[in-house]
């Protein structure tokens, strides 16, 4: 009841300074939804967007540092479509994964481990196969930590 | 019930807006975020909502005038603007009343000379955020009416309690006081509302208690204030005080972030921001209790510090209380005390009255965002959230967290509320549990009543070229208005100054690119739940004059009669900026919109400009004058993008009489009869005599035909005052025009010369082609002009040695 009593207190203060005042112009309202664009609109650039490698899998590098004499480090992240069909990459050099988000299993070396939120998998050797699995219903991203010797 | 319940709510914001505007212009902005609610959004039609108007935005005042030395410091808060006048305070506590035209100084308060409001240098303590009670004035002011006088109440330590050490007060000052060179306060709070004892960094026998990033709520007879701590040394226990709006007098409101009782020795909660009213109760963010250090990666129990949950957690909240109680109505915690390293709610809650319901929305220093339907019922809203309520992302693991500790990520800034569109820094569809994603340079506009495949509206990359990783880049809160979108960076690495950046909702102005809601994804590889959206590009870019940052904490541009106000200073490590430039900046800077000569496109489509030779078009009264568009490709007359069937031009803001029209000779019909053109085009624009004399602008659009994006601009047309002709100059024969839109009557010529072009010409002896108008030749056959083309063909012979024709 209070609170009608404030509304109407406020349509009564709306209705008297309308009798007094001139209505200002008021800008365009938010409302609704866009159309989607067409599909001949141009892609937006973007340094940071996953593409197809070699292995046949979404990656994206996202950073690395080249500072030690000694070797590199690479963070590269990689996607799974939620197909639940394994897909295999390697890389190049020593590395960790750790999940960034879904849901699925990894295998290397014939061992499997879960993927859970943050799970992080033992050092993987330079080369080996790694096997993925997303069984749910978002894509499954893994960071990797790459450390590269020069 | 439904719609009922909707109209209601949309009637509530009338109230606060009538109640405001009984004051105040109706354009006016009022408090930080513009209004109550905490919109940032100004409803209000003006230059401001006219995207062709906005690529001409151009500083037109600054405070301190050219050539004075900049405010020491600069400024943290943003200004707001009341009846003609700007009110900010400064980073060493002075604050001041400028004129909203010419920014010239009106008062200032403590008046010059006066010590000002601050702590001293000596009691920094932790100089992170500026210090334990040396923070000068961070926040804005307030507008208010007190006993029926108009007034402005902002926060800011006081020297002259607790031996000076920066404990604060509230100080409500007259809008216009009775001698400008010495103003006196209304009334300052009677206590202090924050409190500075000591100056030891980490400890915990000290009160070490800030306002600097509240900016006051004025809420019926209650001024409401967030009390916070400095930089976490120690967390303080957080606060709200409220104190009468008539006396400065505290209330018996009370809400506590952490604890049973006021100085019981728990801490947490802090309110780091302004507190929001939908017209009925009050809405705050909450910050961390769990105090450093925090879990350390990799997550897991062996890098988790053991510490002990404190009663009554309220922190790392979004929380509804009674306006005059503080009763806690409804809190939600989507981090739970476990997964708390620190991401603090520093933005603020938004008050949205949206078409599905009353949504209090806002985002996490994580860079997670949550709308919560405000008329909760039963127990506090919880994860999952269901019915209006959502968070976004939706669809990666979001709450309930599962694992990870949550940190500050510097999603600091609240969100603008669009009406249904809330517009705000936000992680993305690419956030994980912690960690800043690429991504991070991208501003969000989130439908809010939509369904989670909905939610992203579009995405502005403000930086595409700077990344995270290679400079860190830091906003203001972005301020809207009728779809134009406003927004401050800091100093980015490319040219170490400032930017205002404005965009516009494609509904305003069209976008021309496309980009995947889940931004990792490229268009071929964006399948659901993700989908394509519109990428918005920047309608204007204006650097700082100073070079100075717009991205401090409550930094927002202001929207208000019609023109915009950002106020800069230099940089600090909470903007990330490394290799800083610019130490000496701090103005107020008035930016108003006009004409220009630049279209609004990209690179992505065919190009096109006005001819610099030709534009700005001056034309005298009564005369006629044209503007040449130059075109790489293909270009049709727009109307705005729907069917291009005639040029788009904006007579409203010309003088009566005025025409606007392609001019022959450029003109080429596509299909449809479209007009286009290949290579030129132009525009030309008669007035009339009458026509008043100085600057105006000319709205002209074109598509291209190809991708269907169009240009804007908003041409500048000068008119200039018109001396007509009283006398026929030498030569000149028949009608001839008087310049200024009236003709002379010059006689006639000689027997063998015609009377062409406003002169008499032999067209045996010299030929008077030249002089034909244009699209037309002298035909020498007929001894006239005709259109291009239609003279017959002669036939030639020699005559005593030459070629004559006939």
């Amino acid at each position: 009841m209070r609170k009608l009593l404030v509304i109407a207190a406020g349509v009564a203060a709306v209705a008297s300074s309308a009798a007094f005042a001139q209505e200002p112009k008021l800008a365009p309202e938010g409302r609704g939804l866009l159309p989607r664009p067409p599909a001949a609109t141009r892609e937006a650039p973007d340094a940071h967007r996953f593409s197809v490698g070699s292995s046949g899998v979404l990656s994206r590098m996202v950073f690395e540092t080249d500072e030690d004499p000694n070797f590199r480090l690479i963070f590269q992240d990689f996607s799974f479509p939620p197909d639940k069909q394994p897909r295999t990459i390697t890389l190049p050099s020593a590395a960790f994964l750790h999940v960034l988000s879904g849901k699925g299993a990894i295998s290397v070396a014939k061992q499997t481990v879960e993927l859970t939120p943050l799970a992080r998998t033992p050092a993987i050797p330079a080369g080996a196969p790694i096997e993925v699995v997303n069984s749910g219903e978002y894509p499954v991203v893994l960071r990797g930590l790459v450390v590269e010797a020069k | 019930m439904l719609t009922i319940a909707r109209s209601i709510s949309a009637c509530i914001f009338c109230f606060l807006f009538a109640v405001t505007a009984a004051n105040a212009a109706e354009d006016d902005w009022l408090t930080y975020r513009h209004d109550s609610a905490r919109t940032g959004a100004q409803p209000v039609a003006s230059d401001l909502s006219d995207p062709a108007r906005i690529r001409g935005l151009h500083v037109v005042a600054q405070f301190p005038p050219e050539g004075s030395p900049a405010v020491p410091g600069g400024f943290k808060a943003s200004p707001i603007v009341v009846d003609g006048m700007v009110f900010i305070g400064d980073v060493n506590g002075h604050f001041y009343a400028l004129d909203a035209t010419s920014g010239a100084l009106i008062w200032q308060y403590p008046k010059a000379g006066d010590p000002p409001l601050n702590g001293p240098s000596s009691c920094v303590g932790d100089d992170f955020a500026g210090g334990y009670g040396t923070y000068g004035i961070q926040s804005d002011a307030t507008f208010a009416v007190i006993g029926g006088q108009k007034a402005v109440i902002f926060g800011a330590p006081d020297p002259t309690v607790d031996l000076g050490l920066g404990s604060a007060r509230l100080f409500a000052l007259p809008l216009s006081p009775a001698d400008p060179n010495d103003p006196q306060p209304i009334w300052k709070s009677h206590d202090p509302v924050a409190r500075v004892t000591g100056c030891h960094p980490g400890n915990p026998h000290e009160l070490h208690e800030r306002i600097a990033y509240s900016a006051p709520l004025v809420f019926g007879d209650k001024v409401y204030v967030g009390i916070h701590d400095t930089g976490d040394s120690p967390i303080q226990q957080g606060r709200v005080a409220a104190v009468d709006l008539n006396t400065g007098h505290s209330t018996g409101f009370q809400f506590l972030g952490a604890g049973n009782a006021p100085g019981d020795g728990f801490r947490g909660g802090g309110v780091w921001n302004a507190l929001a009213t939908d017209g009925t109760d009050v809405y705050f963010t909450t910050g961390n209790t769990q105090p450093a250090p925090w879990c350390t990666f990799p997550y897991g129990m062996e890098n988790c510090p053991l510490k002990t949950e404190p009663p009554n957690n309220h922190g790392l909240s979004m929380i509804r209380v009674d306006k005059d109680t503080g009763n806690v109505k409804w809190a939600f915690q989507p981090v739970p005390f476990f997964f708390d390293g620190d991401p603090d709610w520093a933005a603020g809650a938004t008050v949205m009255s949206a078409s599905c319901g009353e949504l209090i929305a806002s985002v996490q220093k994580d860079g997670w965002s949550y709308a919560i339907d405000a008329e909760q019922t039963g127990p506090s809203p919880s994860c999952p959230l269901s019915g209006h309520s959502w968070q976004f992302p939706p669809t990666t693991s979001g709450c309930p967290f599962s694992g990870g500790v949550h940190g500050d990520d510097d999603y600091r800034r609240p969100g603008a509320a669009w009406n249904d569109v809330f517009i705000v820094r936000t992680g993305g569809e690419n956030l994980v549990h912690d960690g800043v994603a690429p991504g991070y340079t991208k501003l969000h506009a989130l439908n809010a009543c939509a369904t989670a495949e909905n939610r992203v509206r579009w995405i502005a990359d403000l930086t595409p070229n700077i990344t995270a990783e290679n400079g860190h880049v830091s906003y203001s809160s972005p301020t809207v208005t009728g779809g134009i979108v406003f927004i401050g960076t800091n100093q980015n690495p490319i040219d170490n100054k400032g930017h205002l950046v404005v965009l516009a909702d494609p509904t305003v102005a069209p976008a021309s690119q496309q980009v995947c809601s889940h931004v990792d994804y490229s268009l071929p590889d964006c399948k659901a739940p993700y989908a394509p959206v519109w990428s918005l590009q920047r309608l204007a870019d204006v650097p700082m004059p100073d070079g100075g940052s717009l991205a401090s904490m409550r930094n927002e541009p202001v929207l208000a009669e019609g023109r915009v106000f950002v106020a800069t200073r230099p940089p600090a490590h909470l903007d990330g900026n490394q290799g800083a430039a610019h130490p000496d900046a701090g103005h107020v800077y008035i930016l108003a919109p006009g004409c220009s000569c630049d279209f609004f496109l990209n690179a992505s489509v065919n190009q096109l400009y006005l001819d610099p030779n030709t534009c700005p078009i001056r034309v005298a009264q009564g005369g006629a004058s044209q503007a040449l568009l130059v075109m790489s490709g293909p270009w049709v007359a727009s109307d705005h993008g729907v069917n291009a069937n005639g040029v788009v031009v904006d007579k409203d803001s010309l003088p009566n009489g005025s025409t606007i029209s392609l001019t022959p000779g450029f003109e080429d019909f596509g299909p449809g009869g479209v007009p286009r053109s290949d290579g030129l085009m132009g525009i030309q624009v008669s007035v009339p005599a009458s026509a008043g004399v100085g600057p105006y602008c000319v709205d002209v659009e074109a598509t291209d035909p190809a991708t269907r994006v169009s240009a804007i601009a908003a041409v500048p047309l000068q008119i200039n005052a018109c001396t007509p002709l009283t006398a026929c100059p030498p030569g000149a024969c028949g009608t001839f025009p008087t310049g200024c839109g009236g003709n002379l009557q010059c006689g006639v010529c000689e027997p063998g010369e015609v009377c062409t072009g406003g002169g008499c010409c032999n067209p045996l002896a010299n030929g008077c082609g030249e002089r034909c108008p244009p699209g037309q030749q002298f035909c020498r056959k007929t001894v006239k002009c005709v259109p291009q083309g239609s003279c017959p063909s002669m036939s030639c012979r020699p005559v005593n040695g030459v070629i004559a024709c006939q």
